[in-house]
């Protein structure tokens, strides 16, 4: 059995391990023919372990997609504090948007947690998410056009990254509402909470001296742990399997 | 989904009401022509059948001691199995206006994977 996937074993181990004792129950009598029939038996067992696993490499199942995202999470939440508590310098100043990939795929790890939970909800993350995603694009995108002095983009570029960070603390406030109430991540469901209503105070952007002080206080520190910890929630959130998924969905 | 031998082995077993797995042995192996089909092929291919939404547990019943889960063929898993059905009628038809198969060509068959 220990040669099945974990997740497989989860699910039908049991199952398999009390079927294969009916089958030894009812299986030929007779010294040759029940080694026989034992080695075709465990012959089919492996075979079926080996096939398993390597389905299991060719396609990924969700479990450990969202495993991956919650590393990549950690990872960049971990880099994007670092870079804030002492500023990366030279070829190190790349790991910034390396940060921003793994919170970005931290995001969609959590997506994958929700999936089939809810679907207006997703939805409406989903959709509050991609368009503050797409506002903090059209800031970066003007921040790197408006290289010049005095950068006749900045209020653009400001409006776009600080507008963006809201409708991402938006997007990640409703998957955490929808996280807590269906305890998807398990113990730690809370963790997009505090990321989203960090993101959301960056509504302050409309007040630049409320702003200003935010961005000085312990709020962007905050916000880079927030998805530390929201990726150690999918490390250890509980493996999905779809059948299981479709029981718990109401609809 | 094209089905493998296994797979429309347990769509065809499910076809006559919610099963366990040792039953779907059970009945594969008394019905259908000798298939045998493995442990391992079995489970393997509930979960792919499963993920595919062709068949759903229906929750375990038994004594403590015996409990077991059962499995139920989904609208799609009918039609799936329909349609493997009839591909192979067509293809045992064929088989047989070729030559290569007299009607009366008993079937020998041992674990299927």
């Amino acid at each position: 059995m220990r040669l099945y996937p974990a997740e497989f074993r989860r699910h039908y181990g049991e199952e398999l391990e009390r079927l294969l004792a009916d089958v030894a129950q009812a299986g030929p009598g007779g010294r040759v023919a029940r080694a026989a029939f034992w080695i075709r038996v465990l012959a089919d067992v492996a075979q079926g372990a080996v096939a398993e696993r390597a389905a299991q490499l060719a396609h990924p199942s969700r479990t450990v997609l969202i495993r991956a995202a919650g590393t990549s999470s950690v990872l960049g939440g971990a880099v994007f504090l670092a870079g804030m508590i002492t500023p990366l310098r030279g070829p190190a100043r790349a790991g910034v948007p390396a940060s921003v990939v793994g919170m970005a795929a931290g995001a969609v790890g959590l997506y994958l947690a929700l999936h089939g939970r809810s679907p207006r909800l997703e939805r409406l993350g989903l959709a509050l998410g991609a368009a503050g995603l797409a506002l903090a694009f059209i800031g970066m995108a003007g921040s790197a056009l408006g290289v010049v002095e005095p950068n006749p983009l900045a209020p653009i570029i400001n409006t776009g990254e600080h507008a963006g960070l809201v409708f991402i603390g938006a997007g990640m406030s409703v998957w955490g509402i929808l996280a807590l109430r269906t305890h998807a991540l398990g113990l730690l469901s809370f963790a997009p909470l505090p990321i989203g209503l960090l993101g959301l105070a960056g509504i302050t952007f409309l007040s630049p001296h409320t702003f200003a002080r935010l961005e000085s206080s312990v709020v962007p520190l905050a916000f880079s742990a927030g998805w530390i910890l929201l990726g150690l929630a999918l490390l250890t959130s509980p493996p999905q399997h779809p059948q299981r998924l479709r029981r718990e969905t109401p609809d | 989904m094209r089905l493998t031998a296994a797979q429309f082995a347990i769509l065809l077993a499910l076809s006559r009401g919610e099963m366990h797995g040792y039953a779907i042995l059970q009945e594969s192996a008394a019905h259908q022509g000798g298939l045998r089909l493995g442990p391992g092929t079995l489970y393997r291919s509930l979960k792919q059948l499963s993920d595919a939404g062709l068949i759903h547990e229906v929750g375990e019943r038994g004594d403590l001691d015996h409990r077991r889960r059962y499995y139920r063929l989904t609208d799609d898993g009918k039609r799936a199995a329909e349609a493997e059905a009839e591909a192979l009628k067509a293809l045992v038809e064929r088989a047989q206006r070729t030559g290569l198969l007299r009607p009366d060509a008993p079937s020998r068959l041992g674990f299927s994977s």
